[in-house]
């Protein structure tokens, strides 16, 4: 292989090569468009039994009989006696005294339309669909049909006729009729055929039956956009045109008139599409891209009700560009483009084209009055007008929708020209529009109404961007169309579906938690009263520091998790005050889970000071920030600081409760005091010894200085020097501070000579196996506390700086993590890489702005990446961003290639299920989660997806704490702990206050053993005097004391090799136990087994004990063997837990 | 052993664990069904099946059902742990020196429980005669390197086995391993309280966090003691080494050595080390030659893009073959 590189080439193998190169990204790109066609595309060798289908559809209109003219009354008694049918008149209904007849004749056409006959159709989530056009004869209709929705009666007659018929010959069609209404306008209804289920292996398809009209049937100028068609006496007096009334004053009906002008010219677009397809070849193989595209992104489908937008208007544009739309009256596009260059062209003007100032002519018709420019951009939202000049393709289409579509577009294109990653996943194959990942913040109304058209999509998007500013950078507005009905039932309406309407906001990150709205000054009174009108009461007139007077509104928060819901309160009071929209009416989803992050608030405020945390985690950081200036300023140290580091969760934004200062006056141990870690290095010395040990007693002996020299200059500060003291390499050992600004710190001493010694240790030859094993794993452990922690620390602080939300997505992740019982299983800081990846590669959606949606998406990724066969690179450091040099992806490839060498060398995969490289060099998640754990983590995922959509989509009442709530089934042992002796019980989830006060009482209540001079002297630690002595309550705030810990530290050296624990740090009452399975595998019997063993004739003893036969032969053959003796490691584990479990459930 | 109120529970079903008999009827069984009898062996290895009763500590302390939450006890309130015993054979341990183990009168024993102390052994075999010593074997190789704490602060707290731990315990004559081996079938109970053992539990880790907080003066003590020590060690090395170097070995030549401190490992030797890989990497160039100046030069430069254009073509493919088996290409 080396050597053939190094071959003379010949000429076609240099083109080759080099075009390769030149058209790398594409060339990758083309291969993955190429697989991703032939996974949508229809394969046209299968579609027999639908043409069988078809060509009987063609018969039966053929063989239609004509009917006699009707009245209204008799039409519809006759179709409902006879057939079974109600024909779906659109609302509103035609009262029964019309005078016009409905007739039906045989059709005069029908054609194959859409995508199917031009080869461009795919498969969607929901099978596709074939459309049918059927003429219906101009005889039937007269001159003024298109007035006052008598042509839609007419068509509505004239398609409930056909379905009678298809359904009478429907035994033959093997099909299923059903009515539906066309873009969910209602006026259009349409028939559905949708083979019955008995061809499993065929195509998925649908068969739409579309009545349309002949171009010349009506008069196009009456149907211009500025014209009115529907007389307001016309529900009052029906087929009477009045004339007390001018008929020009009367406000035009755009929409009425698009929606016959469609059915007129249906066939021509048709042409014209088809002529396109034939000159441009890879036309269709664009138009399919367009369409998974969209599909991804829920525009065009049957749950997009909104945006007015499709295939078919993806494909107009598409022939709009080939004539046209470059520079200079140029054409975008050209024949000979690529399938990709035309999806890319057609993307870039889609995205930045300003369609509301330049509304889009395929056809100008210059010296008419009616089709004017004017007459187009006056009457509709958005204009992109046809081949004739006279239909807008875009008339239901609302700035609302297009503000969206064009959003989706400009990612779409910024995928497209990036070039150090390959989008093609994120633009065609992930799912883009699931609700609660995509938005921000989402609102969910009930559609009450008649036409969500008018009322949301134009006007409730509107006036929220009025009072949201620039706090959002996108309102949307999502609902479904209206579902189809049987032939039999009444047509559905808005009102009564029980569709879901979505508001989802996007926000802007920097602007989106102002506190205050301003406005214009009092003295401008055109713009002061809008202002007003808009806030109603919430405005008001303030002075600023700048001395400027100014209308505005404030929005009065406490604490950061409360600063996130600004936006959903400006969104529930301008709904309220507008539209009167109140509590029940509108769910919002933004701050439910922020009470997962906050102590609950019965929590006596000596354990957690609510009302502390209105300033985040400024207070932790003052404080730390002021430790570090009494370091670096304290004296009568040997050495000096070179560098104090922080390194603990409470540093970088991501605990998840903000950390608070203990209370000054209480002296209580009841609960548990978090210390917060920092790492503080000395300059370089060269009188540290160059042993190991001897740096662990210099260390030590340089803590008892600092602790000392800490107390003495700075009063009000107490120091413990916690030390093991013990004769080893690494040897534990820090100081506890509790500063004067309240807050703890444990503060240990970095010293770089370790490092170079263990290294040494580890390469020195002589080194036996015994002492490289535990000189490589004191490296890990030092490496990671000193050199990856804090520098991590620095990152996610810098991260969560410039992307506020983050905190709160990382906590609420921590949380869900631990509430499953996961804590141990986990590293804080993998959960915290995995979490900052949703913002660094938020594709296919906008980077999180709230912790809500950052929260579900760090879900969503858990389930959707592939951890067995990926290292997830998260660059923490934004380096692949910022360097121009390529050595990033040099980087990139160290850590896919340390993550192959690492499941190389493991081939039971034990470890790195879960790893996460970072670009900076560390890795997490190698040697947990292990397997069991991975797979339990993407289940518990899996399902709190489910859930949550449950939640948003079905629940009126949404209960999202129970995301936080674990399930127990799985364990095959649950230990009971006392809550009144868990330090850290405060913290739970459900706490129940009744253990808080008893907590105290058990726990001061201990006689705590202070050791002195060898014996042990029994102390009450009553403190009954609340004098300010701090040597006592230096004693007595036990920083840092969780007995869980202790507890489950213990269990682990015992029992690592026959069970897993699992247990909630932060507060949680139980401790998870699953036996592994080879317990229960019976081996033979040896003298050193390391494990609590009982003989397998034992267990059988015990079972059968009351007097059945024992079977000697084989006991003989199986007297030897031995399994877990389980109930004896039952009690042995409470024995280990004494006076701290309250009781063990065996479930299994 | 009457002495303790004992409540013989046991569980009869096993099918349903949650539901626990009381019944005193049965509870004998578990030990006692063949009362008298000599105690079972495993077959074909000469190992005695010592079965002991242990109880949850939950049935001793009734203090505790006063506590809301204990009313959960589901769990088995007495269980028979094995252990296995036989009397030493010197043969397998040949390290040991008879004296320390004599044969005569030291019993093997195996699969302790995690919380043994010498009392709970003494408990069980107080009956057979006074025994001299017990050595524990509780620690493995596979204990992490920190755990094995020589001269920690937490020495006095109790040590705990890891599971299947394996002790001799030498009695003071012979008679006590004679009447060892022959011990009957009875029942044993392991729950002992005495004031000597060590707590275990909440008390022993409050115990622990205190001794970890050990008074700083007597801790700074320690300290100094240890690097006078630790000094007066590497006084000794140095003038070992000074001794050495100018001593002339028989060939009569004086061996060299560097003085200097910072490249002597912890045991003296001095190691060179190379430099590393990446250091090199990412020097800077030292000399700007010219790289297009000698026409071999243009000629080494075009057979190496080629080479490179070669491997990313390869690259490529491997690639697209990669996605392909990994079916990303599904939308939905």
């Amino acid at each position: 292989m080396e050597y053939s590189m190094y071959q003379p080439p010949t000429n076609e193998e240099i083109q080759g090569l080099k075009e390769t190169t030149d058209l790398y990204k594409s060339n990758l790109f083309k291969f993955q468009i190429d697989e991703l066609l032939s996974e949508v595309s229809i394969d046209f060798s299968k579609t027999t039994s639908l043409e069988n289908i078809l060509h009987k559809l063609k018969e039966i209109f053929e063989n239609i009989n004509d009917q006699s003219d009707l009245s209204i009354t008799d039409a519809k008694s006759m179709l409902l006696k006879k057939h079974g049918i109600t024909i779906p008149f659109p609302d509103p209904q035609p009262s029964d005294d019309v005078k016009y007849k409905f007739g039906f004749k045989k059709p005069t056409a029908f054609y194959l339309v859409g995508s199917y006959p031009l080869k461009s159709v795919i498969r969607s989530r929901n099978g596709f669909n074939v459309d049918v056009v059927v003429i219906m004869p101009k005889d039937i209709f007269q001159e003024k049909d298109y007035m006052n929705y008598r042509y839609f009666y007419k068509r509505a007659y004239y398609l409930a006729i056909l379905s009678a018929t298809l359904q009478y010959k429907g035994l033959a069609l093997n099909v299923n009729v059903e009515f539906g209404a066309l873009f969910g306008d209602r006026r259009r209804p349409i028939i559905l055929l949708k083979p019955l289920e008995n061809n499993s292996d065929a195509l998925d398809f649908t068969i739409r039956i579309l009545p349309c009209i002949p171009m010349d049937l009506f008069s196009t100028q009456r149907l211009s956009p500025s014209r009115n068609n529907i007389r307001p006496q016309h529900f009052q007096d029906l087929g009477q045109i009045p004339q007390q009334q001018s008929v020009d004053s009367l406000p035009p009906t755009p929409q009425y008139n698009s929606a016959i002008l469609r059915d007129m010219y249906c066939v021509s677009h048709l042409n014209l599409l088809y002529k396109n397809s034939k000159d441009c070849l890879a036309f269709n193989d664009a138009c399919k891209l367009a369409k998974v595209w969209l599909h991804q992104r829920g525009i065009g489908g049957d749950e997009d009700g909104w945006s007015g937008f499709n295939g078919f208007v993806w494909k107009m544009l598409m022939c709009y560009l080939l004539h046209g739309g470059g520079v200079n009256g140029g054409k975008k596009l050209a024949n000979g483009y690529s399938s990709y260059q035309l999806v890319k062209g057609t993307m870039d003007f889609l995205a930045n084209h300003d369609f509301i100032r330049n509304p889009v002519f395929m056809n100008k018709l210059e010296e008419s009055d009616e089709f004017s420019e004017k007459s187009f951009t006056e009457n509709f939202d958005v204009v992109f007008v046809d081949n004739s000049g006279i239909l807008n393709l875009f008339c239901r289409m609302t700035k609302t929708a297009l503000e969206q579509i064009q959003h989706e577009a400009r990612i779409a294109m910024e995928y497209f020209n990036e070039n150090k990653a390959d989008r093609f996943e994120a633009l065609f194959l992930q799912k883009v529009n699931d609700i609660k990942l995509r938005y921000d913040n989402v609102a969910k109304q009930k559609l009450d109404y008649h036409d969500p058209f008018i009322l949301f999509a134009r006007t409730i998007p509107i006036q929220l961007k009025q009072g949201l500013t620039n706090r959002v950078n996108l309102i949307t507005i999502n609902y479904p169309q209206l579902p189809t009905w049987s032939t039999s039932s009444e047509p559905p309406s808005y009102s009564f579906s029980n569709l879901k309407l979505y508001i989802g906001f996007i926000f802007n990150p920097e602007q989106s938690n102002r506190l205050i709205d301003y406005g214009p000054s009092p003295e401008d009174e055109t713009a002061a009263s809008e202002f007003r009108k808009l806030w109603g009461k919430k405005a008001e007139v303030r002075r600023f520091k700048d001395g400027s007077i100014l209308e505005c509104v404030v929005w009065n928060v406490k604490g950061i998790e409360e600063r996130c819901l600004i936006v959903s309160r400006i969104v529930q009071y301008l709904l309220n005050l507008h539209y009167g929209i109140k509590g029940k009416g509108i769910q919002y989803f933004t701050g439910q889970l922020n009470e997962i992050v906050i102590p609950s608030t019965n929590i006596p405020k000596s354990i957690y000071n609510k009302n502390g945390i209105v300033n985040g985690f400024r207070d932790v950081m003052q404080a730390y920030d002021k430790l570090v200036k009494q370091f670096m300023a304290l004296e009568n140290i040997p050495l000096r600081f070179s560098g104090i580091r922080a390194a603990s969760p409470a540093l970088r934004y991501t605990s998840i409760f903000i950390p608070q200062p203990l209370a000054l006056t209480t002296t209580n141990i009841s609960h548990y005091i978090d210390p917060i870690e920092i790492i503080i290095q000395f300059e370089h010395s060269a009188r540290w010894p160059d042993d190991l040990i001897a740096i662990q007693k210099m260390k030590i002996a340089f803590y008892i200085r600092l602790a000392s020299e800490l107390e003495l200059q700075f009063p009000g500060t107490c120091v413990t020097v916690v030390a093991d003291n013990s004769d080893t390499i690494i040897s534990e050992a820090y100081v506890d501070i509790l500063s004067d600004s309240r807050f703890t710190f444990r503060c240990r001493i970095y010293n770089e000579r370790e490092i170079t010694l263990l290294d040494r240790g580890i390469k020195d030859k002589k080194s036996n196996q015994l002492k490289k094993e535990m000189y490589t794993k004191a490296l890990e452990r030092e490496k990671r506390m000193f050199v990856e922690i804090p520098m991590h620390t620095l990152q996610i602080q810098t991260l969560c700086n410039k992307w506020p939300s983050l905190s709160l997505t990382i906590r609420l992740t921590k949380r869900w993590f631990s509430t499953h019982l996961l804590s141990d299983h986990v590293d804080e800081e993998w959960i915290e890489c995995l979490s900052s990846q949703v913002y660094l590669e938020p594709c296919p959606w906008n980077r999180p702005g709230s912790g809500f949606v950052g929260f579900l998406r760090v879900l969503k990724l858990i389930t959707s990446w592939d951890w067995n066969n990926e290292a997830m690179i998260v660059d923490l450091s934004e380096e692949n961003k910022s360097s121009l040099k390529n050595n990033t992806n040099e980087n990139n490839e160290d850590i896919k290639l340390r993550f192959k060498n690492l499941r190389a060398s493991d081939g039971s995969c034990k470890y790195g299920l879960m790893f996460i490289g970072t670009t900076s060099g560390s890795a997490w998640g190698i040697e947990k989660p292990s397997k069991v754990v991975a797979n339990r983590i993407k289940d518990l995922a899996r399902s709190a997806l489910l859930y949550a959509d449950e939640l948003i989509d079905k629940r009126e009442n949404s209960e999202f704490k129970r995301l936080f709530v674990t399930p127990l089934s799985d364990y095959d042992v649950i230990i009971h702990l006392d809550p009144s002796k868990c330090t850290r019980y405060y913290q739970n989830i459900f706490v129940d206050t009744q253990y808080l006060a008893h907590n105290k009482k058990s726990m001061s209540s201990l006689k705590i053993y202070n050791i002195e001079d060898d014996d042990i002297v029994m102390r009450d630690v009553k403190m009954q005097d609340h004098e300010e002595n701090l040597k006592k309550e230096k004693m007595v705030a036990m920083i840092g004391f969780d007995p869980v810990e202790y507890y489950l530290d213990e269990l682990r050296k015992l029992y690592s090799d026959v069970a897993l624990f699992f247990h909630d740090k932060h507060g949680g009452t139980i401790i998870g136990v699953v036996w592994k399975p080879t317990n229960f595998t019976p081996r033979p019997w040896k003298a050193n087994t390391e494990i609590n063993s009982i003989l397998v004739s034992k267990i059988e003893n015990l079972k059968d004990q009351k007097g059945s036969e024992h079977d000697t032969n084989n006991n003989n053959l199986r007297d030897q063997n031995i399994v877990l003796n389980t109930k004896a490691v039952v009690l042995e584990i409470e024995r280990l837990g004494e006076g701290f479990v309250t009781g063990i459930e065996v479930r299994k | 052993m009457g002495s303790k109120k004992k409540k013989n529970k046991h569980q009869q079903n096993d099918k349903n664990p949650h539901i626990i008999s009381n019944s005193e009827s049965s509870g004998d069984n578990i030990c006692g069904e063949n009362s008298g009898q000599p105690l079972e062996e495993i077959p074909k290895t000469g190992f005695k099946i010592l079965p002991i009763e242990i109880e949850s500590i939950s049935n001793q302390n009734d203090n505790l059902s006063a506590n809301p939450s204990s009313s959960i006890k589901h769990h088995p309130l007495v269980s028979i742990h094995y252990c296995y015993f036989k009397s030493h054979d010197p043969r397998i341990n040949t390290r040991d020196n008879s004296t320390i183990l004599p044969a005569e009168r030291t019993l093997f024993i195996t699969n302790l429980p995690v919380d043994t102390t010498e009392h709970h052994i003494q408990n069980i075999f107080e009956e057979c005669g006074i025994i001299d010593r017990i050595l524990f074997h509780g620690k493995k190789k596979k204990q992490k390197f920190n755990e094995t704490a020589e001269n920690s602060v937490l020495e006095g707290s109790r040590n705990l086995l890891i599971p299947g731990s394996t002790a001799h315990i030498v009695f003071k004559d012979s008679e006590g391993l004679t009447n060892a081996l022959n011990m009957v079938q009875k029942k044993r109970i392991w729950n002992i309280r005495d004031q000597d053992i060590p707590p275990l539990g909440l008390k022993r880790w409050l115990q622990e966090y205190q001794k970890l907080r050990t008074d700083p003066n007597k801790l700074g003590a320690q300290v100094d003691e240890y690097m006078r020590k630790f000094e007066e060690a590497e006084q000794e090395k140095h003038k070992a080494l000074e001794a050495r170097r100018n001593q002339p070995d028989e060939d009569g030549f004086i061996l060299v050595t560097g003085t200097g401190k910072r490249n002597i490992n912890t045991d003296g030797t001095i190691t060179v080390t190379a430099v590393k890989a990446d250091v090199v990497k990412n020097l800077k160039p030292k000399n700007k030659e010219l790289v297009d100046f000698y026409r071999f030069q243009m000629r080494e430069a075009k057979r190496e893009k080629l080479a490179e254009l070669r491997k990313k073509f390869e690259d490529d493919k491997r690639k697209i073959a990669d996605l392909k088996a990994a079916r990303r290409f599904k939308p939905y």
